[in-house]
């Protein structure tokens, strides 16, 4: 334990003292004095020594130092600020001096000095020293946030921020890892396996954050299975099955009434009632068959020997007409014969009559190409050669036309022969003709009355029925020939109701699947509903753990912490509303609050059992200053050097023994009150072995 | 196997986890959701209904939050109504009107209480047993064949309340209200030897009131009327 004691503090022009010194005498001291008579001063002045701030925490920069008028202004300039402090650490004085001036520089050429700021000079153990080396100094004594802990009760409750209180506490009694407090309770197993690498506090706030998430979502599903819900359409009365049935029927009858439709608008209906016309005409065409068949035989049979017959009729009339045709033809032959034979007599009797013509050369005898005349020997020769020449061209003559008319009349005569061989043979065809002619006559009539015998399939009752069945069918392609259209429209119109009423089913039956969509969207939800709430509560589950964890934790530190001190006691967590913990640092005392209705006398002692639990733990005590201490009426024992800054009691307020004893000792009630104000008006040090002073 | 897991049984609250090893139900909801929770260790989800008899707190209390959890709660309209529950995890059930959950068959039944349409069940599963729940009644008009496990309130005993009142500790018009809506041990008795009793393995009474109920007492009682083995559902 390192002990420092203050012995002396010697302050000069510091904060209005000019000179003071507060003599501890090495032990505990009181400071008496009204207010402003200095008391802080005190302290400051101490802090001030060691390290360049008042109590306050405050630079010289920052508090006054120097002496001011009433009107705010320093009263002289140029002192010396100084404090110096004589301190035993462990039994070993040391003495340390700062201090504070003004510097002043006169320039070259200059009359007058010149301010130029402030100027601090430090001394340890009378040697002065770089500000460094004080600072050294005193850091090797006390660290300056420790000081400030060991030396004011009210620095740890009332200047410390919760954060820093916690971190001083926690250091002082030892933080728990975070397995030791799993460790310490046998529900928070589980969590060693949740956490993984992650702290209780970093886990927490990742489950926190998925709980919202979760909690979101699950919100949202009853509104969503409400409104699929509402969607859902209301097929209570209908029966899938059933529709399902009925929309078949009527599709088949559809389809048949297509069908009719599709024969109406092509004809079939027609078509096939004309065929069943011509089937009926076939049928009639038998019937009548049968009936007329053997009547109809001999008919024929007659009529082909009819025509039998006049084929050789006319074959015979055929061959007659060629007959007559060369009968003509040989006449005409016959007659071109016997004008030629008769034109070949009289040529005969021409040629015959002519005599040779005398002649005379009327044209000379000269010859035609010389021109001389002939010899007559020559022209005698010529005339009986002429005559010669003339005469048997002459018999010659006759001679081919006597030949040329015997042929010809040969020529007729054969023609007249064969002419009457084609008369003769024309005349037998001519009778054989005639006989034919008389045959085909005898056919005819056989045939008339043939075909007169066969009977009537009118009368057959069987071809009646057929025929009047021809007639309805014929009437009715009539009538459908004209109303064809109208059925095709009353067709249509069937069709159409039906097609309605499918239709009508069909959104039945959509009705129903989307129901059943519904339905089972609905059932997905529900589930989804029931996974996201397993999860959860799961993560509640973790939530709670990490919370159990905390209270473990709360109780564990709180104890361990409130162990190490008499009377102060810390609250480190909050329950909040909503079940969470926040991080404190209340300090209690007797279960009141320090900052809730925590008298003054209280907050002091429990800032002094603060300040001798943080003694111990960092092996070091400092003098104590206990401002306002003329409130507490017992102060808690310390180990710590204290000194006491007390306002005095009024002379009234004072016990009626010390008045009686002032009064006494003064002479009168008036003189004793004077005195005893006049004295407080000065800032009096009283030694503790010196008590009786005080009074 | 029935195992019956007693949550709370009092005025206090009432809840009751039953589970035949397949289908885990709750029966009320009478504690704060997160009471429920960690007495069940946080594995609510896995409770496939909660069963509610009627709209009192300490038989209702939670159902809405049951709902919330994804659990379909079953009640009465009556005790619906009362409460203002709805939504999609609501299934509004009718006495004498079967259902199912899982692996029971539950059929609930009409009791006599100072409220709406409040209902007792009797719990039937797949493995042959069959469980009666009946609280918060002064009579039942039922009786039931084959029970392997009763759960009945057994709320007073009229020798004490008489007491109570006569040395001034219960109101006589508190006394008229619990006759007319709490089964009390005598009525008990009356009802266990009313029903066929031999296949029943536990006789589990159920909501013994603070004032009005002496529970050694009240479990030596049944013990004698019945034989059986009788727990009393802790507070």
């Amino acid at each position: 334990m390192k002990k420092i004691v203050l012995e002396r503090l010697t302050f000069r022009n510091f904060k209005g003292f000019r000179e003071f010194v507060l003599d501890a005498n090495g032990g505990n001291a009181d400071a008496y004095g009204d207010n402003a008579t200095g008391k802080t001063t005190l302290f400051d002045g101490f802090t001030w020594l060691l390290f360049g701030k008042d109590s306050a925490n405050r630079s010289e920069q920052k508090f006054e130092i120097k002496e001011l008028d009433k009107a705010g202004n320093v009263v002289r300039h140029g002192l010396d600020h100084e404090v110096e402090g004589v301190l035993l650490v462990n039994q070993r004085r040391r003495t340390f001096r700062r201090v504070f001036s003004e510097k002043w520089t006169q320039k070259r050429g200059s009359a007058t000095s010149v301010f130029d700021g402030h100027t601090t000079n430090y001394f340890v153990d009378g040697v002065p020293v770089k500000e460094k080396e004080y600072r050294a100094e005193v850091d090797a004594l006390i660290s300056e946030d420790v000081f400030k802990l060991l030396t004011s009760p009210s620095y740890f409750n009332e200047v410390l921020k919760p954060e820093a209180r916690r971190k001083v506490l926690l250091e002082v009694c030892g933080d728990m890892t975070d397995a030791e407090i799993i460790a310490s309770n046998k529900e928070l197993t589980p969590l060693a396996a949740i956490l993984e690498e992650r702290t209780v506090e970093k886990h927490k706030q990742s489950i926190k954050s998925a709980l919202a998430e979760i909690n979101k979502e699950i919100k949202e599903i009853p509104t969503r299975i409400d409104e699929k819900y509402r969607d859902m359409p209301d097929v209570s009365d209908l029966d899938a099955e059933l529709i399902q049935e009925d929309i078949e029927t009527l599709r088949s009858r559809i389809d048949a009434k297509a069908a009719e439709l599709q024969r109406i608008q092509s004809g079939g209906e027609l078509s096939a009632k004309e065929i069943r016309l011509r089937e009926i005409n076939a049928e009639l065409t038998d019937i009548k068959h049968r009936v007329q068949a053997d009547g109809l035989q001999a008919v024929n049979e007659q009529r082909e020997r009819l025509m039998q017959l006049r084929g050789e009729a006319s074959e015979l009339q055929a061959r007659i007409s060629a007959g007559q045709r060369e009968i003509e033809q040989h006449k005409r032959q016959i007659a071109r014969a016997e004008s030629q034979a008769e034109r070949l007599r009289e040529e005969w009797h021409a040629a015959n009559g002519l005599e040779f013509p005398a002649h005379q050369h009327e044209h000379g005898a000269n010859c035609p190409t010389c021109g001389q005349a002939l010899p007559a020997d020559q022209v005698q020769a010529a005339q009986d050669k002429a005559l010669a020449d003339f005469n048997r061209d002459k018999s010659r003559r006759l001679e081919r036309i006597s030949a040329e008319g015997k042929a010809a009349a040969e020529e007729v005569r054969s023609l007249k022969h064969s002419m009457f061989d084609l008369e003769e043979s024309l005349t037998a065809l001519e009778e054989k003709l005639a006989v034919k002619q008389g045959e085909v006559t005898e056919a005819e009539a056989k045939l008339i009355e043939l075909q007169a015998a066969v009977s009537d399939p009118a009368d057959d009752p069987e071809y009646q029925a057929k025929q009047k069945e021809a007639e309805i069918v014929r009437s009715e392609i009539e009538q459908l020939r004209s109303s064809a259209s109208d059925a095709a429209s009353k067709v249509q119109a069937e069709i159409r109701l039906l097609r309605d009423q499918v239709s009508e089913l069909e959104s039945d039956k959509s009705k129903i699947a989307a129901a059943v969509a519904i339905e089972n969207r609905i059932a997905e939800l529900t589930e989804q509903e029931r996974k996201l709430a397993a999860e959860y509560e799961r993560l509640q589950h973790e939530l709670y753990l990490t919370e159990e964890f905390t209270r473990t934790k709360v109780s564990a530190l709180e104890s361990k912490i409130n162990n190490k001190f008499k009377y102060a006691r810390f609250r480190l967590f909050e329950e909040q509303l909503n079940g969470g913990l926040n991080d404190v640092c209340k300090t209690l005392y007797n279960g009141v609050p320090y900052d809730g209705g925590l008298n003054n006398a209280a907050q002091i002692n429990v800032g002094l059992d603060i300040i001798n639990t943080l003694s111990e733990h960092y092996g070091f005590s400092a003098p104590i200053f206990i401002d306002n201490a003329e409130s507490v009426t017992q102060l808690i024992d310390t180990d710590a050097q204290v000194i006491r800054l007390i306002v005095p009691p009024t002379f009234d307020s004072l016990p009626d023994e010390t008045k009686d004893e002032l009064i006494k000792l003064h002479g009168s009630y008036e003189e004793a009150s004077a005195v005893w104000k006049d004295k407080n008006k000065k800032l009096r040090i009283v030694p503790h072995n010196n008590m009786q002073e005080a009074i | 196997m029935i195992d019956i897991k007693c949550l709370g049984s009092s005025s206090a609250g009432n809840a009751y986890h039953i589970t035949d090893g397949h289908t885990a139900l709750l029966l009320e909801a009478g504690f704060p959701y997160k009471a429920l929770q960690r007495a069940l260790n946080f594995r609510m989800s896995e409770i496939s209904g909660c069963l509610i008899t009627h709209e009192h707190l300490d038989h209702s209390k939670a159902a809405k939050d049951v709902m919330k959890a994804g659990i379909n709660v079953y009640t009465s309209q009556g005790t619906a109504d009362a409460r203002g529950l709805s939504g999609h995890r609501l299934k509004i059930i009718r006495a004498m009107e079967q259902f199912q959950i899982g692996t029971w068959s539950i059929l609930p039944f009409d009791i006599q209480h100072d409220v709406e349409e409040p209902l007792g069940f009797l719990l039937a599963n797949t493995a042959g047993d069959k469980l009666v729940f009946l609280t918060d009644t002064y009579y039942c008009r039922h009786r039931f064949r084959d029970l392997t496990h009763i759960m009945v309130e057994c709320n007073y005993s009229m020798d004490i309340v008489r007491e109570r009142v006569a040395s001034g500790h219960l109101h006589p018009g508190q006394m008229k209200r619990l006759l007319k809506s709490h089964f009390g041990l005598e009525h008990v008795k009356d009802f266990l030897k009313a029903n066929d009793t031999r296949k029943v393995k536990e006789i589990w009474l159920l909501h013994l009131s603070d004032g009005n109920s002496d529970e050694k007492r009240f479990k030596r009682e049944i013990q004698e009327v019945t034989g059986k083995l009788v727990r009393v559902a802790g507070r």
